[in-house]
């Protein structure tokens, strides 16, 4: 069960990972995505095109540290929340737009499939809360806790 | 606090420590990014700096010095199209930007449109041929297609 935990764990964090690296390293494009969704300016676009790729690296690494998990794990699941809601958003308005998840390029206006990968990694997440809550989420650094938690 | 401890202490104690993590994890991915903002050139290029140009604008310009670049797909450039505009679908880049080059010059103004208000393939497209191309005046059409019909009627 722990290396199935662990394995969701590399799973997630491998994303963050992938995610953050691709747009980390074309700032300009991954700006043009952000604004093709039209939720905010083109100066909070470029912003949050430089700020947002290091916070899923940083996500990433840390989901891999027991002492940053909670954190890490938190984070995700705000991340992915909104993720979602700007899909949903831009799948309302008819917009006809890149996911931009993993940087620049792919198919446009594939909606359905983004959300519902988004909804599945969401969900996994969630399971992956729950285990941390009860501590029992496998990690570098501590150990793991040898009675479960109550509450 | 030894894990056990912790444990013991209930979920809301984890919780909390949950959220002081998730605000030092937001602090520290702030260091990088200022990093990049002031030393990378390209990042504080403004998101949509390559400018949008109404039909009515366009239509001011001398025919001549205008360059018309459709980025919507293929059956959609048969099925009609702007006269004299290029096809350049995102899909097909590496075939259809040579053909662009070729009629392509320095002093050309290029537009490039795509389908209507709700599509941005000609903001990628013309933010590419100004990577690639190296050129100041790339504008997509502000409503694309549709608004050129619109207004035109044709």
């Amino acid at each position: 069960v722990t290396s199935v935990k662990a394995l969701l764990l590399l799973l997630v964090a491998g994303l963050f990972m992938w995610a953050g690296v691709a747009k980390a390293l074309d700032p300009v494009a991954a700006a043009q995505e952000v604004a093709n969704y039209r939720l905010v300016g083109p100066g909070l676009a470029t912003a949050l095109a430089v700020y947002l790729p290091w916070l899923e690296i940083v996500v990433a690494l840390a989901l891999g540290v027991r002492r940053t998990q909670g954190g890490a794990l938190l984070l995700s699941g705000i991340l992915y929340g909104l993720f979602i809601a700007a899909l949903a958003s831009a799948w309302g308005r008819g917009l006809d737009i890149a996911c931009g998840c993993f940087g620049a390029g792919g198919g446009t206006g594939n909606y359905g499939l983004w959300i519902g990968r988004n909804l599945l990694l969401l969900g996994v997440i969630t399971v992956l809360a729950r285990q941390w809550c009860a501590d029992r989420l496998p990690g570098f650094g501590g150990r793991l806790a040898t009675t479960p938690a109550r509450g | 606090m030894r894990p056990e401890a912790q444990v013991a202490s209930g979920g809301w104690g984890r919780r909390l420590r949950a959220v002081r993590e998730a605000g030092c994890l937001l602090l520290v991915a702030l260091v990088p990014a200022v990093v990049v903002w002031v030393w990378h050139p390209g990042a504080r290029v403004d998101a949509g700096s390559t400018d949008g140009v109404s039909v009515a604008v366009v239509r001011q310009w001398p025919a001549e010095t205008v360059l018309w670049v459709d980025a919507r797909n293929e059956d959609e450039y048969r099925a009609g199209h702007l006269p004299g505009a290029l096809s350049l679908p995102e899909a097909r880049w590496e075939q259809q930007l040579p053909v662009v080059l070729e009629k392509w010059l320095p002093e050309l103004r290029v537009v490039v449109y795509c389908g209507g208000q709700a599509c941005q393939a000609s903001q990628r497209v013309a933010r590419r041929l100004r990577e690639d191309l190296g050129a100041e005046e790339v504008y997509y059409l502000e409503g694309g297609y549709e608004a050129w019909r619109r207004e035109v009627g044709r």
